[in-house]
Order: C-alpha cells, then structure tokens, then sequence
C-alpha cells in the first residue's frame, strides 16, 4: 500500500492558541476572510464535566476524496505520497468541492474567484520541512506523518467530527484527557 | 451562498426538459396538428434550455473558462450534466430540423432520444447534490423534486402555447393539478422525515419552514395549481379552463418553483464540525 | 500556485491599498501545474525580529522578505524558549504591517472625535506640535502643562526614547504607574527584595505544578510547552481560576476558587502543612526572617474551615492540595497577573509566596513561586535619557497616576494638564472609566497621538503621528518571563509615511530648535543601528555572556545564570533574608505578614463580579482589529453560567446589557459552565468595526499595592461588580 500522509491532531497538547491556523494564513498569504486551517471548541460537555478543549482541523487528505470526484475540472490531485492537492490555475469555481466535502474545507475566494484549500504545505514537505501549522504549534499538538504507520491507539474521530468514513479521512486523533474539578 | 444562477439554471432546465418530454409524447399521440407550432414549441424550448445553460455559467468564479468543466466525466456530476444537457441541444436542433422538414418518423426518433437526453441530464444535475455532506440532500429527494418541477410546469407549458395557438386538444393541463397534489403530499413528508431527524437534517427543516418565502412557495405551487385546475374535473365543467387562466396558473407556479428552488438552496444545513450529534 | 499566492503583499505594498489581489490568471488552459517564471527569481533574505509587545513570551522571530515585501514571519528555533514558534498574533504580523488600515501620514483633526481628518506633512506636523509646547511654556513658565501617557504598546528599549521626548524639552507631567502587575510586584519585593522568576524553561523540570490565576494557553503560549513537558515527566498540574481556561483544560486538577479570596486558600494550605510538619525547618531558619510570626498568625487566625468557606472550596481538597504540593518537590508555582488585579491582590501573592517558602521550594530548581522578572534589563536607556534644556522650570517631573489617569489629569492644578502625548498606550481603550477618560482628553488643549492604528484614543486627538511597525525600525528586545535577549533588525523599509518614535523625537526637536534654539536637547539625527549599540554595557554584556554587543547579530542569547531564582539565597531584601516579617511593607501601610485582607464584595444592586481578563486573539488592543484576526473571531461575547442566565431569561446569544452605576456594554452571551454562576467573563479588547470597550464598566479602585516599586498602586480591574438585563 501507498504512503498516506495525513495529519495527526493531538487533542490533548492542543491548547486552543490559533496559531496554526494564524501561520497557515501568514505562510500562504491568504486573503482576509480565507482559512484552510481551523481551530474548534469541542463542545464543552462532550465528556460529561464541562471543560475548555480544542482541535485543529484542516483538509484530511481523505482516501476517497468527495472534493476530487465532484470537481468537474480535475483541478484536484491525489498525490502518490496521498496529499490531495488543489490546482488553482484548473479551477473555474464552480463549487461543486465546496459541496461535496464533509467537512467545509474547500473555501471560495470572493477575491480570486476561485476555490482554496490547505495542500499539506507539499512544497514545504518536498524540501524537508514542515508544514507551516505543524511548525509553528507552540505544544506540537499538530504533526503530518505517513498514517498507514500509525496504530489502533490514534482514533479516526473525536465528538463532533463528521463521520471519517464517507471520504476515508486520513486524519488521525488523539483524545483530550478530561481536567478532573475539585 | 447565494445561488440566483443555479435557481435559474435548474428551473429553466427542468421547464425544457418536461416541455421536451412533454411535446414528444403528445406528438407520438398525433396531438399536434400543425408543424408550425410544433417547429414554433420546440424552438421555444430550445430557448429556455439554452437560457438555462447560460445562466449556469455565470453561477461560475471563472465564467470565461467553463469549458473546463468538460473533463471529468470519470467522477464528477456536473461534468455529466454539461454533456447530458450539451447532447439534449445538439439533438434537440435535429428535432426542431425535422419539424420543418416534416420527417415524421425520423421527428419521433430524435425526439425520443432527445426526451431521453434530457430526462437523464435533469438526474444527473440532480445527483450533484445527492452527497454525503448535505444529509437532508442524500437521499431520493433531489431526484424526485427536480423531476417534479419538469412534471408540474413542462405539461402547463406546452399547453399553454397550444391553447395560445388554439390547438391544444389533449388537455394535457390535467397533469398539472394531479402533480401538484403528488408534488404537496411528497414535499410534506419529506419536511416530516427531516423533521424526526437529528442535527443537520432537523436544522434543514425548520430552516426550510422559518423561510419567509415558504408559503408563497406552497400556495403558488401546490394549492393554486390544485385548487384553480381540479374543479375541472371534478364539476364535469364541459368548458375547457379559459388560456388566460392556464396563462396565469403557469406563471404562479413558474414563480412557485422559482422560490421553491431558492429555499432548497438557501436552507440546506452541511455536515458541520460540532453540529455532529 | 506557489508563486501566486506571493504577488498580493506586493501589489498591498505597492500600492497602499487592497486592489490587485491575487493575481490575474493568463495561462494555458488545461495545463498542468504552473512552471516556475522570472517572478520567482527575487532576492530572498531573512531578518531577525523580536515581537516587542507587552507579553511574557518576547519571541525571537524570523522574517522573510523578497523583493522588499515581507512574505513569512516565523519563530527562531535559535530561541529555546520561542522554541521556533510564535503565536496567533505574532503570525499576523504580515497583516499588521500591510494592514490597508495603517495610519499612512500625519494628519490633523478638525474637531476632537469628528473624524474629520485631514493628511498634513511632517513639517506642518512638527511645526503645531512645537509651536504648543513653546506657547504652553511661555504662558505657563514650564512644561509641566505638557502630560506623557506611555505604556506597553511596544516595550523594545529604544522605544523610551518616548520618554525621552519628554524629558528633552523640560519637565513635564508624566503618567506614572503601571495597569498591569503592580500589586504583585509589591508583595514579592516585600517577600523577597525584588521580582526575580526562575528560567522558565526550567517548569519542565518540576514534579508539581500550580497555575495561579494565571492564563498562559492564551497569555503565554510558548510556556505551555515546558509544562506539557512537565506532564510528560510525570509532573502533575493544578490550575486554580475562578474560570476553567483553556489553560485549566490541560490540566489535572482544576480549583475553580471565588475570586479574590487566593490569600485564604493559601493561608489555609499553610495552615495545613504547620498542623502536619510539612514545612522546610532548615530552610527556614536558614533564608528567613519572621516565620515564627506567622506561623503564629496561622495558629492563631486560620483554621481549614473558614478558608474552605471564603474560597468556596471544600476543607477535603485544600487539605489534599496542601499534602500534594508540600511533600511533591520540586513544586513550582506561576503565580499570574490576573489574579492580583484585586483590592488584596498584593496581599494575596504574599500569602502564595509564604507558601514556596515554608515548603522550601524556594532555590529549588524546578521550583519556586514565580511571577516576572527585571533582571535582563539593564540597558543603558540612551534612547531616554536626556538632560531638559538650560534654564528649565522647575526641579522633577510631576507624577499622575496611570490607574487614576483621567480624575487625576482633570485635577491637577499649578498648572493644569493642557496638553498630552500618547505613545504606545490607548487609555481610550485600556484605562478603566472610558467615560471620565473621554472627559479628560475633551478638556485638553491639545492631544497628539502616535500610533498605528485609527483607535479609540487616536479618535480623540487633534494630531495623530504614524509610526512604524517593528519589522521597519531596528532596536532590542528582553522579556520579563524568560531571559533571552534578541536583536530586532530592521527588515523592510517604513511604509507610508511611518516613522519610529525615536525619529519623530528627532524630527520634533530639530523644529524645537528652529523655532527657539536650545528649546530641545534630544538628537536631532543618529543612526538608529548604531543607537541599538548605545543600549549595552559591560554589565549587560557580562551578563548576557557577551564580548561585543554586535555578537546579538548572530542571534539571540540568553542572561547567564538565570535557571533558579533565588538559588544563592541572597535575598534583596532590608535583612537579606526572605521576609514573612516585613517592615518595609508596614511602612507602606500594610500588615508586615501576609495577612488575609478581606475581599470585595458584591452589592445589591450590581449582585455580580464581573472579570474582564485578556484575550487570546489581541494584546489588549492591538491585533484583534485586524481582518486576519476577525476571519477567526469578529465579535466579542459575555460569558454567563447557564443558571444565572436562566435567571435573566438570557438564552444563547442574546444581546446582554452588563452595566453598575458608570456605565454599561451591551454583548450577546455564551452560556458556559466552565464559569461562575456569581460571576460574568468579557474579555477585553478592540474590535475596529465595534463599539465595545469592557472599561465603560470599571472602576479606577486602586488594588492594595504597586506604590513601592512602580510609584502608584495597581487597579482591581475584577473587582467589577455588575448587573445584567437582556436586551
Ligand atoms: N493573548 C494575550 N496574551 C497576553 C496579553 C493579552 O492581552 N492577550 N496581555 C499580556 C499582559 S500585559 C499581561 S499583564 C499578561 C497577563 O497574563 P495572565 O495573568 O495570564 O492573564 P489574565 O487574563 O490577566 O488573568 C489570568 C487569569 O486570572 C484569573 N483571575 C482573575 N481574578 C482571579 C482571582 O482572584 N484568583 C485567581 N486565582 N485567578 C483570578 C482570570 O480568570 C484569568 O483566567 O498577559 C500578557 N499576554
Ligand atoms: N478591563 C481590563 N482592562 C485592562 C486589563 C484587564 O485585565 N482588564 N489589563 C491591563 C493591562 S495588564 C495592561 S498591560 C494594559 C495595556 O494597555 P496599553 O499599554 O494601552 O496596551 P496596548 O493596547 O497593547 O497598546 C497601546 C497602543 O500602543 C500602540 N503601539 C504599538 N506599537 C507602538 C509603537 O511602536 N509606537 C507607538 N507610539 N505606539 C505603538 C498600539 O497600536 C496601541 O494602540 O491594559 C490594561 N487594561
Ligand atoms: S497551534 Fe497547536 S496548540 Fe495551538 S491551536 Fe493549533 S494545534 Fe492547538
Ligand atoms: S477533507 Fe474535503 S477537501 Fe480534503 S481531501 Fe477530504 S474531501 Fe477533499
Ligand atoms: S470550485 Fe474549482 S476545485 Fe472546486 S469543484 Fe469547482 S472547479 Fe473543482
Ligand atoms: S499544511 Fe500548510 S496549507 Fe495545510 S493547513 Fe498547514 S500551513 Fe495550511
Ligand atoms: S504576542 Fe507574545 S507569544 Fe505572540 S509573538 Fe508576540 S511575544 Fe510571542
Ligand atoms: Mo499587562
């Protein structure tokens, strides 16, 4: 089987602080109201205690990517290594990806008049760094790895996330452990 | 998002295709008695589709670059859709050519397929949004409810034109009531099924019925098209309904659809992070 | 794709406005991925840069910039403790500087608050400031009239060289004080002779943790690693909050403590370990001076019961707290500077310090009570200090306190306040009172205002001064958190107009002199990279392990010797000893012990406290204004407990009118139970498009200490007591 390189959201050093989202913005120079990386509040009482707890989420580099077989231009790329690429110059900003993805990530630029997505900083990997995210998380709670390599101990979901089967998201999860309230 | 030139695209489409399908079948039955409305219909239905595709093009960021949208037709929905629409035009320019030249066989042939075209490519534009991440669209309904739109106005149409050129002796109009009642009784429980739903597809119902326009949506479609056509039937009335009331009964409806076609797109909730339950 | 996305910070630089973005696409079509072009060919060079904003963290940044135009800020690995990350405000900054909101020239107002403004030059700028100063001089024989309000909008060193303005053209009235962390210095300067943290780095190395009213997850991200990394060791953490915060959530245990009432938790957990023995006999006999004394005020005052009612926290959990922390070492305590923003604030980081000092966790590496730190600070201030001109009335300059600042500029007589300069602070936004501070600029004669922004306090100036960024101004930077010192290079060139606050003192004294020679004695030129020279000496060099000051250009160092505080035991107080007993505190008006100090309590009337803490997207008023920043967050919101708002017939974001008796904001509400039921939370900062300023409803009640060591005592800014109607 093929590399499948994806993200790991380590929801337990995640400290909600936005500053992988804010790099993502700063490295590709993104417009205004566009973010390709997004930090959630998971809902406070999920695990019963209410509690402050975050994960970062950007595009899951899925398996089946929705995004890819409703883009009627191709403008997606299922790279070997698994990063799926959008190519900004094929596409026409028709939306359909917009659509299609379950978990909001293609964004429509009201500027470029086109569709955006993260695209797991390749060139960045190619030349042996890190993502620009990855790279600026204060608590490496964010991390990009091949997840075949990866065990049963990293779950496929956290509460809130929409169901990682349709795409086959690739992105794996790391549970928050619970603050105990005296 | 805001979605005017889809509304439009859809609707129109939708009006071809059931006109298209429409015409075809009452011309298999010998009910247009003169070529020169079928020639004047069928051209006029070339228009509206052809109003329709151009209006979808201006739903793009990159209008001037459609033509990409031509690619993927491994995958991709809306690619099958251009060319399911695109291939409807081309044979529906061979059907107007039969109308003109008076080739009967060969009219119900190219008629048939365009029908079929057609028919096939209201589907496939519905299927773009049969997804996974639009729960309260994964399902039947947007099949069902974009043929409904062709089923409801495509007959009215056609009948409205003959009877404009006197000639319509079918009564092809007595679809539209009928339809309507399916078309409200269809919609009711869909709204009901979203309605036991969770998360998105609770959310999507109550959207769609806290829409300001909703009852206009249900009285121009569904009720007026009802109340005004059956009594037709039911009271044994001989007269045929007046044109200008098949006129207006149309375009209420037409408007109806319009709106219709407004909330679907306005009101549908995505799988969101966090409104998972 | 790769390149595209480069051109648009070109076009916003080249033009100072938001056409041209992204770029036009005119390629082939159905090509694949786009070939690299000419315009990827650019001069690429990185600068080093230091965040100098008023935070903890200080980080040492990296800067990329190609073809003039900065593409990339990131942190600089070299720093251990930036750790080669910044947060989400320093990854903004390619959106401050080409920010289409920048204040691009001097311009002038029409009207104090008409918003009518029109862009003048630098000399027709230069020229109104210095003739109002000549005139207020000459009509009231000093330039006391003349008010500087500067604080920590940018705490780079040569930054107070605003100061220096000041100072250069006479003596003048100065806004003295800080809003911040007063009373906690206070205690700790009474405890131990100064502020003085351990290496921060070094949390990592403790076994227990306490986080004290403070919020790093949002305040203070980079320190969050070495916790995290505590945790790793096996290292257990305790955060004690009147919120849950996101700090709270990544900790063990949460004590969720009423707030102002730290001091009887911790006199109780003293309490605790004098019952039972736990405390460091020989340490105490050692390094300490009146332990006897209180451990007489804690048999004699304090029992395990009375601190569990006033915390609200059961006798069971202080008693399992005090057992953890005192017999678990090394045990460090970060003790923050929310939780001294209280009318016995000081008093209660006194009793906190009692604490790591009868456990002896003071010295300890991994240990000790920890809260901030001037000791890498000693520059020489050559951008500030500057004689006033021959012959110049009067012998000092007149203190107003920063924490009263509106009733004091509005009091003061002998001569009045006439006119201010404000640099680096926006009172408008960050002073309590907003609506008496409002008053106080109406009744000047004349306000200039240097800054970046159009804010509220720029709105109520007559002159609004456009300054420069840090990536366009060179200087150095230290933290009060950690011990690393870094180089601030000048990376691109000011744009607009801007110019540093240093040029502009310059600018403003060479028209001074113009106008009547001798007025001014600040410089009127220097090259600003070798002023950042002029900063160091030898014993900042030594310190920072240093030959030549010019080693910082190869990247950042850190102060020597800094891991654990206190490690000689030489204390810098009056006995050289750690002091429970302390007479300077006494001469200050206080109790010599850590005392319990009552709290302030809430009122009919306005029956809820309500905690204005800081934001995790802006420093105060800076960053949050940003449109960066508003794509993630856009409006602000109170924080309610579902019960009390069900009270209120408050439900998910309606609109809440949180108002007392001085006024009133209106925010809808987030129902939350990580909060209070008693107590409200809204954070404080700026939105551009909003009208929001929390401080239209607090008070200037000043917290018990800060006089001491900063000149003027702090503010209890949680002492706010609210009441809430739905709008
Ligand atoms: N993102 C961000 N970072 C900042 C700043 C910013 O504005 N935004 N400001 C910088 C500045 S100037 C400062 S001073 C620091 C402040 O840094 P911190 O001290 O960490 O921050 P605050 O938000 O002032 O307060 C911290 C906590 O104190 C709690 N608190 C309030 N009253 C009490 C009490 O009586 N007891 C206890 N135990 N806790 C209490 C509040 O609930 C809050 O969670 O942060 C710096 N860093
Ligand atoms: N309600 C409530 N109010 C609070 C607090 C609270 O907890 N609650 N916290 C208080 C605390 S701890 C603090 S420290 C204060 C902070 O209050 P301020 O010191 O006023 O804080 P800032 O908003 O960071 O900065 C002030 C201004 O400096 C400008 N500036 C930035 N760089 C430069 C420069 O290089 N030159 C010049 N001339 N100007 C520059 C910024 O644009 C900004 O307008 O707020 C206090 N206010
Ligand atoms: S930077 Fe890291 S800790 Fe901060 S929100 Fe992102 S993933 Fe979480
Ligand atoms: S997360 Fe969405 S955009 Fe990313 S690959 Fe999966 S379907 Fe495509
Ligand atoms: S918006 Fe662009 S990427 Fe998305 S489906 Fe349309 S053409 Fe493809
Ligand atoms: S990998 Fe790159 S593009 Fe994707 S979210 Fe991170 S910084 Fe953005
Ligand atoms: S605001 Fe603080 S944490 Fe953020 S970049 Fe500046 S110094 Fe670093
Ligand atoms: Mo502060």
């Amino acid at each position: 089987m093929g590399r499948k390189m994806g993200f790991v959201v380590d929801s337990n050093r995640c400290i909600g602080c936005h500053s992988c989202s804010m790099a993502c913005k700063n490295y590709n120079q993104l417009n205004p109201d566009i973010t390709w990386r997004t930090v959630y509040d998971i809902k406070e009482d999920t695990y019963g205690q209410p509690t402050r707890i975050t994960m970062s989420l950007a595009c899951n580099h899925c398996d089946i990517p929705a995004c890819k077989e409703a883009c009627p231009t191709n403008a997606y790329e299922k790279r070997e290594d698994g990063i799926v690429i959008h190519h900004e110059e094929r596409c026409i900003g028709c939306g359909m990806c917009v659509y299609a993805c379950p978990y909001n990530v293609p964004q429509f630029d009201k500027e470029k008049k086109k569709v955006g997505k993260c695209h797991l900083c390749y060139e960045r990997l190619d030349n042996g760094q890190s993502p620009a995210c990855v790279s600026s998380c204060p608590t490496q709670a964010i991390y990009h790895i091949d997840t075949t390599s990866l065990g049963d101990e990293f779950a496929k979901s956290l509460p809130g996330f929409p169901d990682p089967e349709i795409t086959k998201s690739t992105t794996r999860f790391i549970k928050p452990s619970i603050v105990r309230k005296l | 998002m805001h979605e005017l030139p889809l509304v439009i695209f859809t609707v129109f489409s939708q009006i071809a295709v059931g006109a298209m399908v429409t015409l075809w079948i009452i011309d298999l039955k010998g009910g247009v008695t003169s070529n020169k409305i079928g020639k004047g219909l069928s051209i006029s239905i070339f228009v509206i589709a052809l109003v329709a595709i151009l209006s979808s093009v201006f739903h793009l960021g990159q209008p001037l670059e459609a033509f990409r949208a031509l690619v993927n037709v491994q995958t991709s929905w809306l690619t099958r859709e251009i060319w399911l629409f695109s291939l409807m035009l081309l044979t529906m320019i061979g059907y107007i050519f039969t109308w003109s030249k008076k080739y009967e066989n060969k009219r119900k042939i190219v008629g048939g397929v365009s029908s079929l075209f057609g028919l096939i490519a209201v589907m496939g534009s519905a299927m773009i949004y049969v997804l996974p991440a639009m729960p309260a669209w994964n399902n039947f309904s947007p099949i069902f409810f974009f043929v409904m739109t062709g089923v409801l106005l495509g007959p009215l149409y056609v009948s409205v034109v003959l009877y404009f050129f006197d000639k319509e002796s079918m009564n092809i109009w007595k679809v539209a009531p009928l339809m309507a009642l399916v078309y409200a009784m269809s919609s009711f429980f869909y709204i009901t099924v979203l309605l036991s739903g969770t998360g998105t597809l609770e959310t999507t119902a109550n959207n769609i019925m806290s829409h300001p326009m909703f009852v206009y949506r249900g009285v121009f479609s569904w009720i007026i098209p009802a109340v005004v056509l059956l009594p037709f039937f039911f009271f044994k009335v001989k007269r045929k309904p007046a044109f200008m009331l098949l006129a207006i009964v149309f375009t209420i409806a037409f408007a109806g659809e319009i709106i219709g076609r407004e909330i679907f797109y306005n009101t549908i909730v995505e799988l969101d992070i966090n409104q998972v339950d | 794709m790769k390149l595209k996305r480069r051109t648009f910070l070109k076009g916003a630089a080249a033009t100072g406005a938001l056409v041209g973005l992204g770029a036009t696409q005119t390629e082939f079509p159905f090509q694949g991925l786009m070939k690299v072009d000419g315009s990827d060919q650019t001069t690429k060079k990185v600068f080093q840069n230091a965040c100098p904003r008023n935070c903890y963290d200080t980080c040492s940044m990296l800067t990329t910039v190609e073809d003039g135009v900065i593409q990339f800020v990131e942190g600089n690995p070299q720093n251990t403790y930036t750790n080669g990350t910044i947060c989400v405000k320093g990854n903004v900054y390619p959106r401050t500087v080409y920010s289409p909101d920048r204040i691009k020239y001097p311009m002038r107002q029409k009207g104090r608050g008409s918003g009518n403004w029109e862009r003048i030059s630098w000399d027709e700028a230069y020229t109104e400031i210095a003739e109002n100063i000549l005139k207020i001089k000459k009509e009231y024989g000093s330039t006391l009239p003349i008010c500087l309000n500067k604080y920590s909008g940018n705490f780079e060193i040569m930054h107070y060289g605003i100061e220096g303005t000041m100072s250069s053209i006479g003596y003048t009235t100065r806004a003295t004080g800080t809003p911040c962390w007063p009373a906690g210095i206070d205690a700790q300067t009474f405890d131990f002779g100064t502020i003085l943290n351990s290496d921060p780095e070094k949390m990592q190395k403790s076994k227990y943790i306490i986080l004290w009213g403070v919020n790093p997850a949002w305040t203070a991200v980079h320190s969050m690693n070495f916790i995290e990394a505590a945790k790793a060791n096996g290292a257990k953490v305790v955060v004690i909050d009147p919120i849950l915060t996101n700090t709270a959530g990544k900790a063990h245990d949460f004590i969720q403590i009423k707030s102002s009432t730290d001091g009887a938790l911790a006199l109780g957990m003293a309490k605790y370990i004098l019952d039972n023995g736990l405390f460091d006999q020989q340490w105490l006999e050692k390094n300490s001076k009146g332990y006897r004394e209180f451990f007489g005020y804690l048999d004699n005052n304090i029992t395990l019961e009375w601190a569990a009612e006033k915390t609200g926290v059961s006798v069971d959990v202080i008693e399992n707290l005090a057992r953890e922390y005192a017999t678990t070492k090394p045990a460090n305590i970060w003790i923050g500077y929310g939780m001294q923003r209280h009318t016995n604030g000081g008093q209660n980081v006194r009793a906190i310090d009692a604490l790591a000092a009868i456990t002896g966790n003071v010295g300890l590496e991994g240990g000790g009570a920890n809260y901030a730190q001037l000791d890498s600070w000693g520059f020489n201030y050559h951008a500030m200090i500057h004689p006033p001109p021959e012959g110049s009335e009067g012998e000092a300059n007149r203190p107003v306190n920063m924490n009263n600042f509106a009733a004091d500029v509005l009091a003061a007589e002998d001569p009045p306040i006439k006119m201010m300069w404000i640099a680096g602070r926006n009172p408008v936004q960050q002073d309590p009172e907003t609506t008496l501070i409002k008053k106080a600029f109406h009744a000047m004669d004349f306000v200039v205002t240097a800054d970046l922004f159009m804010n509220k306090t720029v709105e109520l100036s007559d002159i609004v001064l456009p300054v420069t960024t840090p990536f366009e101004t060179p200087g150095v930077n230290v933290s009060y958190w950690h011990y690393w010192m870094t180089l601030n290079e000048q990376a691109i060139k000011p744009l607009h107009e801007s110019k540093s606050d240093v040029e502009i003192a310059m600018g403003l004294s060479e028209k001074m002199n113009e106008l009547e020679p001798g007025s001014c004695t600040y410089p009127t030129s220097g090259d600003l990279n070798e002023w950042v020279g002029k900063e160091f000496n030898e014993t900042i060099l030594e310190q920072f392990g240093m030959n030549t000051w010019e080693e910082i250009k190869d990247g950042p160092v850190k102060m020597k010797n800094m891991e654990v505080a206190w490690k000689d035991g030489k204390f810098r107080t009056p006995s050289e000893k750690y002091e429970f007993y302390s007479e300077e505190a006494e001469q200050f008006g206080h109790h010599p012990l850590p005392v319990y100090v009552e709290e302030m309590k809430s009122t009919e009337d306005h029956p809820y406290r309500c905690i204005t803490p800081h934001w995790k997207l802006s420093i105060h008023s800076q960053f949050q204004d940003l449109d960066w920043m508003e794509a993630i967050n856009d409006k602000p919101y109170v924080e309610i407990h579902p019960e009390l708002a069900a009270r209120h017939h408050i439900k998910a974001d309606d609109l809440v009118k949180v108002y007392n008796e001085i006024g009133y904001v209106t925010v809808p509400a987030k129902l939350t139970r990580t909060v209070q039921v008693e107590e409200v939370v809204i954070y404080e900062t700026w939105y551009k498009n909003l009208n929001y300023n929390v401080n239209y409803t607090v008070k200037a009640i000043p917290a018990d200490m800060g006089e001491k060591a900063t000149g003027m005592p702090g503010i209890a800014f949680h002492d706010n007591f609210v009441n809430l109607e739905k709008v």
